[in-house]
């Protein structure tokens, strides 16, 4: 991959070129341990970060947001995101592929994405809920981006692989220098440290290496005790960035608009007269897993989990993803 | 860009009572609307909501398309409280509809229960168009009351075709009012002859005469390679984007509404 040096000065001079230009969006911290995604001004530049890993919000909002107009169609302003982790260009693909996958292409997603320039970078720490080096992803971008930040002392190495990331980067030639083999080693260093910090936070876990076949048996004492203390408030399921349900509503003048669903919520099934084919929590929960690991798996070829543990973070009854996945490998 | 969930205006230019509960809305559709039987439409009211049902008139007739539909919930009673003239939105056709072609020179046995009647109706005008491709059809149809009988007048002409049996129950009626059989719409089979070796079953009706249906017909022997179910889950996108009918591995919406039984067998949620 084509790769360029940019120093710390430079890329705040880079940032600032781009306000204006684009709608840009960057990381800044939101307390003490984590990121939020903000909208890049002249006056919280000197603010704004890469993260050492991703943010609280799910990148998903950016292109499928939780209440959005989908007839009729309106048209979205150019942007730039800046600080996207790699588990959640992971996300993008599984939303990709549900979204402009098949045999219809989703319009108001697919502009969002046209829009849309990503830069990413490699994580440099990682949460106590991470484990995307457990789950066949790893803390550092390879696909998926336009430009990849990888950060080393005083600057970035910048990796460039779309043909919008190259433009963005010859439009702003002079503030880029070569790289040297130094700062490549440093980065390498850097890419071994981060995964084998996750390996560590993970230690307790053992998945199987088929999950798709582990969550196939029904297990149902084990979805009983697993759902017992899920109070069905859905943050898991909108907090993940592979989730992709919706709910469309009408108002006035044929105008629709798609919301957030989530297959946690007891109606999200239901058919006319009542009957309701999820009728039970743990059958509800069960369904989100084989979703995930089965079902998405078949159709598209990759478990819909890149271990981003927003699920874990957010639930108030404490469920742990990895526990459970731990569990039914047993 | 072309945007998928954009209806377009259809005008109701015809309304008839079927039953107590049902009706039949004929639509004129502002642009031309084409589909094949068995797919399904999204029907919007403006500012209500958007329900899923299958066109019940034969896909031959282009100008307009009837939807049978019955008053079950929110969207629905408004939908019955349209008047000639009202304009409404569709979009579709959505999902794959009979596999006609597979049933060339066989014979077609049709189990319908209820409103389940309505895409039937467009299946057996398809079928009855080019009746001499088959070598015999028969429809089991049940209902709750000789009342709740869709159709009525028309089942008075399907009578007269050639190669066409039609055998009718009611689960249950006054004495001396219903000379046809009574009991659950199964208990047809037992009267009807047919040659398993060379047959297709189509069933499409409320859930548990789907369940119990599918498990008369392989009583009976069909193979589950010959039985073609129409599923009815939750629908929101019907194109395939928004989870809701999900079944399995499958959505209902694009790689149903019919599916062979065969496809979808072992699947754990499949009658729940
Ligand atoms: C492929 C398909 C074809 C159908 N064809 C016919 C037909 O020809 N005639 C007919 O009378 N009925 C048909 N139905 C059933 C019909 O769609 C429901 O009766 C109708 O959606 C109920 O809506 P409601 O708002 O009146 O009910 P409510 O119970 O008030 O529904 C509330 C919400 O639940 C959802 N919902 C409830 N039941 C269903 C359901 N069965 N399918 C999808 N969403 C549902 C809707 O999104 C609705 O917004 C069909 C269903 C499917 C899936
Ligand atoms: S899950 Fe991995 S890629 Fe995502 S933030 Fe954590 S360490 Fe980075
Ligand atoms: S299931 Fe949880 S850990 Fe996996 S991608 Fe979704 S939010 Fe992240
Ligand atoms: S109805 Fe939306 S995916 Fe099938």
């Amino acid at each position: 991959m084509e790769n360029r040096y940019i120093n710390n000065q430079n890329w705040q001079n880079f940032l600032l070129s781009q306000i204006g230009k684009y709608d840009v969006f960057s990381l800044f911290s939101q307390d003490d341990a984590d990121y939020n995604y903000s909208r890049l001004t002249t006056q919280n530049l000197n603010t704004s970060l890469i993260g050492k890993y991703r943010s609280t919000i799910p990148l998903k909002s950016f292109f499928f947001s939780s209440i959005e107009k989908i007839v009729p169609l309106s048209s979205k302003k150019q942007r730039i995101i800046i600080g996207v982790k790699a588990c959640e260009l992971a996300h993008l693909q599984l939303l990709d592929n549900m979204f402009l996958g098949g045999e219809y292409r989703d319009p108001v997603y697919e502009e969002a994405r046209k829009n849309t320039l990503i830069i990413s970078a490699d994580c440099t720490s990682c949460k106590n809920s991470c484990f995307c080096s457990i789950i066949e992803g790893l803390p550092y971008p390879t696909s998926g981006f336009d430009i990849n930040l990888r950060p080393i002392q005083n600057g970035f190495v910048v990796e460039i692989l779309s043909e919008k990331g190259r433009k963005l980067i010859d439009n702003n030639k002079w503030l880029f220098q070569d790289t040297i083999q130094n700062h490549l080693d440093e980065s390498e260093r850097n890419r071994t440290e981060v995964n084998e910090l996750v390996l560590k936070v993970n230690k307790d876990f053992k998945f199987a290496k088929l999950l798709n076949e582990v969550v196939k048996p029904p297990k149902a004492d084990l979805w009983k005790e697993v759902a017992k203390e899920c109070v069905e408030c859905g943050g898991c399921r909108f907090a993940c960035s592979t989730c992709y349900c919706f709910l469309i509503g009408e108002t006035k003048n044929f105008e629709k608009y798609r919301f957030w669903d989530a297959c946690q919520f007891k109606g999200y099934a239901r058919v006319a007269g009542g009957s309701n084919p999820r009728s039970t929590k743990e059958k509800r929960y069960r369904n989100f897993y084989s979703c995930k690991m089965n079902y998405r798996k078949e159709n598209f070829g990759s478990y819909a989990c890149t271990g981003c543990g927003r699920c874990i973070e957010v639930c108030p009854a404490e469920i742990d993803i990895r526990k459970v996945l731990t569990r039914l490998s047993e | 860009m072309k945007n998928i969930y954009q209806p377009i205006k259809a005008e109701v230019v015809n309304i008839t009572d079927e039953s107590s509960n049902i009706k039949t809305f004929t639509l004129k559709p502002s642009e031309k609307f084409s589909f094949v039987t068995g797919q399904f439409i999204e029907f919007s009211l403006n500012g209500i909501g958007e329900s899923p049902f299958t066109p019940s008139s034969s896909p031959y007739k282009t100008e307009t398309i009837d939807v049978t539909i019955m008053r079950a919930g929110y969207v629905t009673e408004k939908i019955h409280q349209l008047k000639k003239g009202d304009i409404v939105g569709i979009r579709g056709p959505y999902g794959k509809g009979y596999p006609i072609e597979e049933m060339v020179d066989k014979e077609v046995l049709i189990l319908g229960g209820g409103v389940g009647m309505a895409p039937l109706r467009s299946f057996l005008l398809t079928l009855v168009k080019q009746i001499d491709k088959f070598k015999k059809v028969t429809l089991c149809y049940g209902s709750k009351s000789p009342e709740d009988i869709i159709y009525k007048s028309e089942f008075e002409d399907w009578k007269k075709i050639k190669k066409l049996d039609i055998l009718r129950s009611v689960d249950k009626c006054p004495e001396g009012v219903w000379k046809e059989s009574v009991g659950v719409v199964t208990c047809l089979l037992d009267k009807v002859k047919v040659d398993l070796k060379n047959s297709v079953a189509i069933v499409c009706g409320p859930p548990i005469m789907m369940k119990f249906g599918t498990k008369k017909l392989l009583e009976v022997g069909f193979s589950p390679k010959n039985i073609y179910l129409s599923m009815e889950k939750n629908m929101s996108c019907g194109l395939g984007k928004c989870g809701h009918c999900q079944l399995g591995p499958y959505f209902v919406c694009k790689d149903g509404p019919v599916f062979l039984y065969d496809k979808i067998k072992d699947l754990e949620e499949l009658w729940d």
